[in-house]
């Protein structure tokens, strides 16, 4: 059903937002994942997953913390809804399902 | 200090997200942007957030429109396109034209410059090429003395392996029992050949294939054309040219893909022993090398002059030469300029360039005239965007909504567009030389080419509308306020202008490219050209040593008017030299000069002219060994012009002294093309062995004429085929490039012209029925059909006139760019800079008269009474 499956980045950015708890906006998502899955990712891209899981309601925003760095602009910050851990859950779980199905030698090698 | 990020951004970033996200992600790009100021400077910041800003357009609202919106905008964008049919088929004609000629064009243009780069190590390959200026007789030569190769491998270690690759044959005759199979380039090569050529091997391993003589290697067509099947390692063929047998060890995928030099047989180096020379000037040999990792060719372009010096300087001081080696890219050869001895002709750089340029032009005029007819009709939208708006549309939405429906028209274009170069498919082929089949070219990626060439298209057309429709203030046009506006106006007057004055400069281009082709192909070039017939003489002790006898034989054909042996192809280059020469007072200079071999009968066969002294005279027998002649060229270069015939020619090199006279001198006639120079040459009389033999025909009967003359050959020579041409036929096929540059040029010039003119009818049109009321009215106060068409194209025929001088500078400009490929040039004819003018004023008139007619003769009640 559409709306429940994760892309790839879709999933790595949620789970950003998740673990930056309250501090979860567009640049520290950034910062936050070139530093865990070093990996760059352009701004606008952080941008349009953000929206687009904010449409799929897996991820709430609010407003705030404006500085003088931004020119005095507001972050959106954005929180993860139950729903969107849920969806993590849920494609934890595929995973390890099928993890569980690999025979042993095939991960003993490596 | 300023430390804000460029204000560019915010304008785009204002255009790319609604009210509601807009804020955020300028305070995060900022934000970014301040901290990329700190670490890495002001200049790297900007462009990075620049590069942030563009890679948002993606997220611009319209593409997360909702589904229903989606159907929505498309019913809409129908509606509105069904509702100004005349325009929408304007439109869609002259994109679907304009894409299908851009996208031929790009195809030629990749096709063009994809020479060469599908050998893996290309960009570390290098052809070695030797300019030398024998006693001031300059010649770059693509191929350099034998021994090169091997010198340069040992002295330099950063050159990783060379190649010499010889041409044996353009066209060339392997057999095989009762097989006989004629196949195009056949080369001598060294093994190291195929390491830098990388060809798939289907038979055979690549290591062994050339490593001993005798050993080739053939295409798999050319295994499956004599032996029926590609199996073939170990058989032995015949090689006829050069009475060679030949083992087979190696059959090589046929490459379709482009080269500068294609090999069909490739034949060890070793076999053709007796062609080898460790000379350092003269018996040259295409070399190729292959650098390694570090690919420096400058550093190895600055050891040069010494390397010169080592090997090269005691051969060239003989000759008083200065010469220079140097480096070519190999995927840089084909389009460059040809230099002495190409063993295939090249392509042009500048053509493609005028190419490329025109395609631009293509797809410029395609949404020029998009955004002209769009801001046109912007009286006529104005309406339904106030009530829009009124209703609550956002601006983005307006937006959205304008570009749909230039996605959708383009959309549409592409499908037509690919019905019309498929039917075109044929004559570009003609005209461009390439052999593209349908199915090659409706691959995925093409239609997936034409359909994002299409999008892209529509996009671009459709922004300047969109912003421009969709920022009218909705009030002033539900009042009924809504006039043109200035801007829309001065706009359009630009594009039109320019629209103009492109068509302008190319058919004053195209005329003036067309003036000197046809004046190079009927230029003067010193003999008679036609019904010259070339009959090739093999290079066999048989033939040679009875090819008099053939020949006296055709003579006594009543058909035949002369008949001449010679060293020499009309249509080709001739050798060079440097001999020693003699001035009148006894003093001695050298001098580089091309040299031809000729019998007495040679200048009068082929119409050539002496212009002082006489011709070689057969009853004196001095003349064999004592006598040349030279040509006007030579006069001029050895600085003889006071008594040409006072010089002496002294021998060949300085060592070998071997005097003759100068007992005459010929009119410069042209070998090859004839918008090269005359070089200056030396005629000596032919002592045997030559290569041709000319046969001047006269008109009547050609191919009994033939008959005769190749039956003649059968019964002289049995064993051999005869080999001939027409001498007007091969020049013809020098310019080949040229016609096919000519009529891919107007080819796609008429297209642009036709894109151009169904914009300026569009456009014609519109402004016509803008102002029906305006004509009614005239029409009711007394003003005459006349009249009326003077008032409404008064704007137009200005337009022109500025267009047509502006670009009467620009024509001259890139035209003498073009020019500089030629030595002779034809006049610049005015009329190429009037036609022009005439035929778009005639265009421009015409329409007006058409458009205008309708208006000026209707019942002017009917215009009025509607309101």
């Amino acid at each position: 059903m559409k709306g429940t499956y994760l892309g790839e980045l879709e999933e790595l950015i949620l789970l950003t937002v998740a673990s930056l708890d309250t501090q979860a906006y567009a640049v520290s998502v950034k910062s936050e994942l070139e530093k865990n899955a070093r990996r760059k990712i352009n701004i606008s891209a952080i941008h349009s997953v953000l929206y687009r899981l904010e449409e799929k309601r897996f991820l709430k925003s609010s407003f705030g913390g404006a500085t003088q760095k931004r020119g005095g602009k507001m972050k959106r910050y954005f929180r993860t809804t139950n729903a969107g851990l849920a969806a993590l859950r849920e494609a934890r779980s595929i995973r390890e399902q099928i993890w569980k199905t690999i025979p042993k030698f095939a991960t003993a090698i490596k | 200090m300023n430390d804000q990020p460029p204000r560019i951004g915010r304008w785009l970033l204002r255009w790319i997200y609604d009210d509601d996200h807009f804020d955020e992600v300028w305070g995060d790009l900022e934000e970014i942007f301040q901290d990329r100021l700190q670490s890495r400077g002001r200049f790297v910041a900007s462009v990075l957030y620049l590069k942030d800003v563009i890679l948002s357009v993606p997220n611009l609202n319209l593409f997360r429109l909702n589904p229903a919106m989606i159907g929505n905008l498309v019913t809409i964008a129908l509606r509105s396109l069904r509702k100004r049919m005349s325009y929408s088929i304007l439109n869609i004609a002259g994109l679907a034209t304009s894409i299908a000629f851009a996208f031929m064009l790009w195809l030629y243009i990749s096709d063009q410059s994809s020479y060469d780069k599908h050998y893996p190590l290309a960009d570390r390959i290098y052809r070695v090429n030797l300019e030398a200026n024998m006693n001031g007789k300059v010649d770059v030569y693509c191929n350099v003395p034998q021994p090169t190769a091997e010198a340069l491998k040992s002295t330099y270690s950063q050159i990783e392996e060379t190649a010499r690759i010889g041409l044996a044959k353009h066209i060339g005759t392997l057999e095989y029992k009762d097989k006989k199979i004629k196949s195009a380039n056949f080369v001598i090569a060294d093994p190291s050949v195929l390491k830098l050529f990388h060809r798939d091997f289907i038979e055979g391993i690549a290591a062994t294939a050339l490593s001993e003589p005798g050993f080739a290697i053939i295409t798999e067509s050319i295994a499956l054309g004599l032996f029926g099947q590609s199996d073939v390692v170990g058989r032995v063929v015949h090689f006829n040219e050069f009475e060679k047998d030949l083992t087979i060890r190696g059959v090589i995928a046929d490459d379709a893909r482009r080269s500068h030099f294609p090999m069909d047989v490739i034949v060890s180096w070793d076999t053709f022993k007796e062609f080898n020379s460790d000379r350092w000037y003269g018996y040259h040999t295409y070399t190729y090398i292959l650098l390694n990792n570090g690919n420096d060719v400058a550093t190895l372009d600055h050891q040069m002059p010494a390397f010169f010096d080592r090997y090269f300087r005691k051969t060239f001081d003989e000759f008083n030469g200065k010469g220079r080696l140097f480096f070519q890219p190999l995927t840089d050869i084909y389009l460059s300029d040809e230099l002495v001895w190409e063993p295939n002709p090249h392509g042009s750089r500048t053509n493609v360039l005028a190419l490329s340029l025109v395609a631009l032009l293509l797809v410029a005029f395609a949404v020029i005239n998009y955004v002209n007819l769009a801001t046109a009709q912007a009286a006529d939208r104005a309406m339904e965007v106030s009530i829009r708006k009124t209703m609550g549309s956002s601006r983005q939405l307006l937006w959205s909504q304008f570009l749909y429906e230039s996605i959708l028209l383009s959309a549409g274009a592409a499908v037509l567009s690919i019905g019309l170069a498929w039917m075109l498919l044929p004559f570009f082929n003609d005209m461009s030389g390439m052999k593209l089949r349908a199915y090659d070219f409706f691959t995925l990626l093409h239609i997936n080419a034409i359909l994002l060439l299409a999008v892209g298209v529509g996009f671009l057309a459709g922004i300047f509308p969109a912003f421009y429709l969709s920022s009218s203030p909705a009030v002033n046009s539900l009042k009924g306020k809504f006039s043109v506006s200035p801007a829309g106006e001065i706009l359009r007057r630009v594009l039109v202008t320019t629209q103009y004055f492109i068509a302008a400069l190319l058919i004053s281009g195209i005329m003036l490219i067309y003036n000197q082709v046809v004046f190079i192909k009927n230029k003067e070039i010193g003999f008679q050209r036609e019904n010259l017939l070339n009959i090739k003489v093999p290079s066999d002790s048989v033939v040679n040593n009875h090819i008099d006898v053939y020949m006296n034989d055709i003579k006594t054909s009543p058909r035949v008017i002369a008949a001449s042996l010679g060293s020499i192809e009309l249509h080709g280059e001739s050798n060079s030299f440097s001999p020693t020469l003699q001035n009148e007072d006894g003093s001695r200079f050298q001098m580089g000069s091309d040299l031809l071999y000729v019998d007495a009968d040679f200048i009068p066969t082929i119409g050539a002219e002496i212009v002082a002294g006489r011709n070689f005279d057969k009853a004196m027998p001095t003349d064999r060994e004592g006598s040349v002649l030279i040509n006007e060229a030579a006069v001029r270069k050895f600085g003889w012009q006071k008594n040409p015939l006072g010089g002496k020619f002294v021998g060949f090199t300085p060592r070998e002294v071997e005097e003759k006279n100068i007992v005459g001198v010929v009119k410069d006639f042209h070998l090859g093309v004839s918008y090269q120079l005359v070089h200056p040459t030396i005629i000596f009389f032919t002592g045997g062995g030559e290569t041709n033999l000319y046969v001047r025909l006269n008109n009547d009967d050609p191919a009994g004429t033939l008959a005769t003359i190749e039956a003649t050959w059968t019964k002289h020579f049995p064993n051999h085929k005869i080999e001939y041409s027409f001498v007007d036929q091969d020049l013809k096929s020098l310019y080949t490039r040229e016609d096919n540059f000519l009529s891919l040029l107007t080819s796609f010039c008429v297209a642009v012209v036709f894109i151009a003119s169904l914009g300026i009818i569009g456009l014609i049109s519109y402004t016509t029925q803008l102002r029906k009321k305006e004509i009614a009215i005239r029409k009711v106060l007394g003003s005459t059909f006349s009249n009326t068409i003077a008032i409404l194209s008064r704007k137009f025929i200005f337009l022109v006139i500025i267009a047509n001088i502006l670009a009467i500078p620009a024509t001259w400009y890139i035209v003498r760019l073009w020019l500089t490929n030629f030595s002779y040039h034809a006049d610049w004819s005015p009329l190429a800079f009037v036609a022009p003018l005439g035929i778009c004023l005639l265009f421009t008139a015409f329409s007006i008269v058409w458009h205008t007619s309708r208006a000026a003769l209707a019942n002017p009640a009917e215009a009025l009474k509607c309101e």
